[in-house]
Order: structure tokens, then sequence, then C-alpha cells
């Protein structure tokens, strides 16, 4: 690094950093009905900025080590970039109808789920189409870790996981949505089944569901438990991350979809569609600690945490 | 005729399917009326999956239950059938939430419609609320001007602005 690309760093951490204290979390919040991304320090809870993303933005994903934060607009068909204070980066054109996004962490190349049937590996910093892989119907959430891609296909009931050459479908509930990755398991919604499904990675099984509330979107884990959105109920389900027991409900806002944990998983950030709201929750007390307004509809559909 | 009719409909289900992969976003509208009566006198009318009397205009209702997942097909006056799912009923809460199992553009120009009420007490008069959440009736890009995001929460509103009106006719207007 220079002299001068370190410099740079300093003070581009500076806007994101307490004096003495850790540098916060990054979450960025697409509101879908009012055509902005809110971005948000996850803990002073202050607004960085709120940004105009034209074109009914519902996924965003947050790199944070690459300080970059990548968001979809659907009806335009573009790939969004910014960086994490909100200055625009690039705003890329997709093929086909894209929805979710996610980052693959190892190299932060942009995942872009196409509903029409296809996932897109782009480069954010160019545009750039590297590879592409047909999925089932439908293809939903996007989860990623170094050398696997889990894609939920909602119209086919079912989950792709991806490693280099080799791909395995498994069988899951009815409308899988959300998918999020935990040590061996993947963790799937079943929006219609009103289950989360729990993947065995290297057998390719479903291993167990857990019962959750109606229509049960997204999923995070923080502080050894597992939280779940349930769009209908108003609610998420708590569950163990390891024995997967129920463990309590916790009353939201109404239609909450997307939701994330802070890297030191002391908060997770729930954004309700339908309040127009965006909860914080203490995962160890289970308490709704925080409920911020946001732009309308917002939906926070992906990664959206993300650590500088 | 009828070889028409289900060509149609193949048509029809295939619009519906494509519609989906194109995906116009969700809609929502909001709206509540302060009533003069108690939350819980209110909670006694609309509170219930098994009858919708509260409403003029419906002439019979057949429902499976009044537990979430039961259905119940709707009669009304004009001859119009409404099928509908019970999604929510949580009396502690007063609140109800429904939706139509089948679209029906002639109830209501939206797709994929749901109803959300809940009642809330504010010194001792209900506040109802009803909450709607749909896609717009056209699924695909470049809808009619009647079937548009605009017009769809234009008649989600007024098909809720006809509930309220009803509540209002029964217990009168408060606060």
């Amino acid at each position: 690094m220079t002299g001068l690309q370190a410099m740079r760093a300093a003070l581009a951490g500076a806007a994101l950093c307490i004096a003495g204290a850790a540098c916060a979390d990054v979450a960025a919040i697409p509101s879908q009905n009012a055509d902005r991304l809110t971005l948000l320090d996850t803990g002073t809870l202050a607004v960085i900025a709120t940004l105009p993303l034209p074109g009914k933005p519902a996924a965003a994903a947050v790199d944070g080590p690459r300080g970059r934060v990548l968001a979809v607009a659907t009806e335009t068909a573009r790939l969004h970039v910014f960086s994490l204070t909100g200055q625009p980066l690039a705003d890329w054109p997709v093929a086909g109808s894209p929805f979710a996004v996610a980052v693959e962490p190892g190299t932060g190349m942009a995942l872009v789920g196409d509903i029409s049937g296809t996932l897109r590996e782009i480069d954010p910093a160019t545009g750039a189409e590297l590879r592409r892989w047909t999925t089932g119907a439908i293809p939903s959430g996007i989860a990623a870790r170094p050398g696997l891609i889990a894609v939920a296909n909602r119209d086919d009931d079912s989950v792709t996981l991806i490693e280099g050459e080799r791909r395995r479908e498994v069988k899951v509930g009815r409308h899988p949505f959300g998918i999020t990755l935990r040590g061996g398991r993947a963790f799937v919604t079943d929006v219609l089944s009103d289950q989360v499904s729990v993947i065995d990675l290297a057998s390719a099984q479903v291993i167990a569901t857990i019962p959750t509330g109606e229509r049960p979107y997204t999923l995070a884990f923080a502080a050894g438990k597992g939280f779940v959105t349930n769009q209908y109920a108003a609610s998420l389900t708590v569950f163990d991350a390891e024995t997967l027991a129920p463990l309590a409900e916790i009353e939201t806002g109404d239609y909450p979809e997307g939701i994330a944990a802070t890297a030191d998983e002391t908060r997770i950030l729930v954004a309700n569609w339908f309040s127009d709201s965006l909860q914080v929750i203490d995962p160890e007390t289970l308490e709704v600690t925080h409920t911020l307004d946001m732009p309308a509809g917002p939906r926070a559909f992906g990664s959206f945490i993300g650590q500088p | 005729m009828r070889k028409i009719m289900i060509a149609l409909a193949a048509c029809l289900s295939l619009l519906a399917g494509m519609a989906q992969a194109h995906g116009p976003s969700r809609l929502k509208t909001d709206q509540s009326v302060t009533l003069n009566a108690s939350p819980d006198e209110v909670w006694a009318v609309i509170g219930t999956f098994q009858d919708m009397g509260w409403l003029p205009g419906v002439t019979g209702i057949e429902a499976t239950g009044n537990e979430k997942g039961a259905t119940r097909t709707r009669t009304m006056e004009s001859g119009l059938v409404v099928k509908e799912e019970l999604l929510k009923l949580d009396p502690a809460k007063r609140a109800i939430s429904i939706r139509l199992a089948e679209d029906n553009l002639d109830y209501v120009k939206a797709t994929n419609y749901a109803l959300h009420i809940t009642i809330k007490d504010e010194g001792g008069k209900a506040v109802v609320d009803l909450k709607g959440a749909f896609y717009r009736a056209f699924p695909l890009n470049d809808p009619p001007a009647d079937q548009n995001d605009e017009a769809s929460t234009a008649a989600v509103e007024a098909l809720h602005q006809s509930m309220i009106d009803a509540l209002v006719a029964r217990f009168g207007a408060g606060g």
C-alpha cells in the first residue's frame, strides 16, 4: 500500500469508526416501493446515506472487506455498486430478470440470480459476466462461501449446491426462498410449508425441518440462535442453532422480510416491508431494542450487513 | 366454445406463470377508522371467518372452519363468488388476515391480494386498521391503464373504504 492509499483507507475508515471503538458494520437496506437505498451504521444506528435507487430494488449485499455495497434494481435490470459511504461507483446492466445478489467472499465477485433460471457471476468493478449456471425455476435466495454457492429454487422446491464442477440438487419444502449457510449446513425457508429445511452439506440431504410461523421468508444467525422472519405472522421464530429446537417467537412489525446479524453477533436487524421500519433485536435478551423508520417498502433481501 | 375456453385458461395460466418471472413489486394500502364502539364490540362482529354479514352485499358464506388454513366461499348479491383462505385469527390481538385463494378481478382489480384487519384500543374506542398487500392486476410489463400499480391500488382502497363505510354505518364514527 502506498502512503496515499493508506491515507485514503484511513479517511474512508474514519467515517465509520468511533474513536476508541471498533469500526461499526454497515447495513444496506433497499426500499422497494420508495426506490431508495438506506446505508446505516449498525453501531450508532445513524443513517450514513439515503440514496435514490430507481427500479424497485429488493436485494442487497454488503462486501465489507472490499468496501462495496451491491444492490439489484429489478425493473431496470441493473446491478448498482456503491461505496460504504454511499458514493455511486458503478451501475451495470444485467441480462435477464435479475432479483437477488450475494458476494462470493473469497473473490468479491457478485452472484446475481436471474429469475428466468440463471445464476450469473459478475465482476462489480467491470460489469463483465464471468460465469453463468442454469438453476431451477425462479432462483431466489443465494448464499456463498469460498468454493460453495447455494441457490434456493423457489418454484422447483429445491436447492442447488454448486462446488466447482460439482453440482447437486436437494429437494426441500414448498417455495424455498431465503437461504443461509452455517457450518456444515444450509438453512432454507420453505415459504409455503411454514418451515425451515436444514440441509447437511456433506450428504446433500435434508436432515431436519424446523416449524416456523406463517410464510417464513429469510433467516440469520447470532449468539448460537437462528432467527427466521415470518411475513404473515409478523414475528421471528427463534431456534437453537445446534439442537434446532424452537426457543421463542418475537413480535415484529408487519411483513418482516430481510434479516441479518452484525459481525460481532450482538445485533439482529429486520426490515419490515409493510411497517416501513427496521427493527434491532438483541439476540441474547430477544428484545426489540430499536425501531427505525425507513423509506416505503424496505425488503433488504440478502446478506445486507458487512464489516469494513 | 368449450375448447376455446380451455385454451384461453391455459394461456392465462401461462401468463400468470410468466408474470412471476418478471415480478412486478408488491403493493400496499393502509386505511383506518375510529368507531363509536369498544374494540370488543367490533371484534365480536368482524373477528370470525365464518360470518361476514357485516359487509353489505354478502348473501352467503360457506367456511370449512375458523382456524388458520380454513377456506370459505363467499357469495355476493351480484352473483360474484369469492374464494378466500384464513391466514391468521388472533383474538388476543384482535387481528384477522385473509387472502383471496383465487384472484378475482371482478371483486378487486389486484392479484395475490391479502387483507389484514386489526383493532386497536384508543381511549376505549375501536380503531380499525385495514391493510392490503397485493400485486397489480396485470402481471406482465407494460400494464393497461386500468390494471397498473395506481389503478390496482385505487381498487383495493375503494374495496377497503366500502368496508369502513359498512362499519361506520353499523357502529357510528367515533373520535
